[in-house]
């Protein structure tokens, strides 16, 4: 039997967007265990509750994130209105939906062509990339931003998108739908990218629940977990299933993400086709007295945010349980007897978050 | 055993005889969406000084003086949130869709927006027009 090693993996590494650092504990080639380190990019967020108002905390809540920044405004926002006890105005509910299912299908844009670019296959990176661009410009003709939308504030959103822009981005998602097709193909049939993935990273139905993983990884195992199924915001409204997948491995978080990125667009089409005419904002009386969870289902799957408010214009809690936290325990055990070099595409698969989590 | 032909080829095909996606940047000016969030401009003849914006700013990055008539934004503070436009009275603030220009130290970061010499600052107007129609109009309920 040949020695056992520990061999450090991170903070920097070349597949890691951001700082996470593993120490994979070896033998031979196999990895036995691994341990993460984490705290490399906590920032104090949820503290700063107590120097920034409940309103001026909305512009904190979307730094949290790189990607899915406008999810964590949104969630919060919905959060604090609930304590408030807001009622938004409709159009403003389907104006935030609609973003942020433009959101998801960027960011799992994003995360496909990471994977492609984990694999080693650099130019599908490219292409996916050059995707993903025509979907950030759409986020930047509704939003004013690329990454930072900065639509959402307490009480409705801060800007409108008229009737005839939002026909124009079904159109526009429509015109890029193949274009899509066509890249994702090469994911779910090139005998290169499922060499790389098909058997890779497996986790069972049963332990994947136990360990209360969320997202596309707990779809993967055939659980069709989906928070959008509890219809906050505008989801009531729609038609869709959770997407699955059944083999529990890379090549299933692959497949979910993909049908997830035309489930995305297909929402987007049913959402505009049903957005009421209306305000888009109401006016914010009085400060937060109670407390509140809220539960949203981000492109990486469940966030909580608990909100507790004390009748001052401060919170006095503000609590976010971001899904890399809970897909955390079980990467681990995915690591668990897999190969040194199948670990960076285990590793992304989660679509780990590190900003998030840390916060 | 047959070949197996990448899946890619199609598109690589394709976008090896057609254009490039990318633009060549210096050569062709990047165009921006009239609604990106790109810097902060003051018309400021028309400001009131009446500080709001600096009340406002979650990243406390405008400075405001009505004694100096100075309107003071440093760039490099600046997260273009846009709520400074929003809570502006007087909407004399503007977002241009043009990014602020890069900088070398954080002194040059900063834009001063002074009111020039011998121009009546838009407070000092509206005192003016807004103590006459006072005048009149408490006259008004005290005749009868």
């Amino acid at each position: 039997m040949a020695k056992r090693n520990i061999i450090p993996f991170g903070p920097q590494h070349p597949v890691l967007p951001e700082a996470i650092h593993f120490d994979l504990v070896t033998d031979d080639e196999t990895v036995l265990d691994a341990i993460p380190v984490i705290g490399y990019v906590h920032r104090g967020l949820e503290k700063l509750v107590e120097k920034k108002d409940f309103i001026e905390y909305t512009y904190v809540a979307e730094r949290i994130c790189g990607i899915c920044g406008y999810m964590h405004s949104f969630g919060y926002c919905q959060t604090v209105e609930q304590v408030l006890d807001i009622e938004v105005p409709e159009r403003a509910v389907y104006l935030r939906t609609i973003w942020s299912e433009l959101s998801r299908i960027n960011s799992h844009l994003l995360w496909l062509g990471f994977a492609a670019d984990a694999m080693g296959f650099e130019s599908l990176f490219m292409h996916t990339f050059r995707l993903r661009e025509s979907v950030l410009d759409i986020i930047e003709a509704t939003a004013g931003g690329r990454m930072i939308f900065g639509c959402v504030k307490i009480g409705g959103v801060r800007r409108d998108i008229e009737g005839s822009v939002l026909r124009g981005i079904i159109a526009k998602l429509q015109e890029l739908s193949p274009h899509i097709r066509e890249i994702t193909n090469v994911f779910l049939e090139d005998y290169s990218t499922k060499h790389r993935m098909e058997g890779i990273g497996v986790i069972s139905k049963e332990d994947a629940y136990h360990m209360g993983m969320v997202g596309p990884m707990i779809r993967a195992t055939g659980i069709p977990s989906d928070t959008r199924q509890i219809g906050y915001a505008a989801y009531k409204h729609v038609q869709f299933e959770p997407a699955t997948a059944e083999t529990g491995d890379c090549y299933g978080r692959c497949v979910v993400r993909v049908k997830e990125i035309f489930q995305s667009i297909d929402l987007v089409r049913q959402l505009v086709e049903k957005t009421p005419d209306g305000p888009v904002e109401v006016k914010v009386k009085g400060t937060p007295t109670g407390e509140f969870f809220g539960r949203i289902e981000q492109p990486r799957g469940e966030v909580i945010y608990y909100v507790k408010g004390n009748g001052t214009k401060f919170l006095e809690r503000f609590r976010v349980r971001v899904p890399t936290f809970a897909n955390l325990p079980g990467m681990i055990q995915m690591l668990k007897g897999s190969q040194i070099a199948d670990v960076p595409v285990i590793i992304l698969t989660i679509d780990p978050c590190i900003s998030c989590t840390e916060r | 055993m047959g070949m197996k032909i990448p899946r890619l080829s199609k598109t690589l095909i394709k976008s090896l005889v057609g254009k490039p996606a990318t633009e060549m940047y210096p050569q062709k000016k990047k165009t921006y969406m009239d609604a990106t969030r790109g810097k902060v401009e003051n018309e400021i003849e028309r400001c009131l000084f009446c500080r709001l914006c600096e009340k406002n700013c979650p990243t406390k990055a405008l400075a405001v003086s009505k004694e100096k008539n100075e309107w003071e934004i440093d760039s490099l503070k600046c997260c273009l949130c846009r709520r400074c436009v929003e809570v502006c009275p007087v909407k004399c603030l503007s977002m241009d869709n043009v990014y602020f220009p890069s900088v070398r130290t954080r002194a040059e970061g900063k834009y001063l927006r002074v009111l020039p010499a011998g121009v009546v600052p838009a407070y000092q107007k509206a005192k003016e027009a807004a103590v006459k129609p006072k005048e009149v109009e408490s006259e008004k309920p005290e005749a009868p």
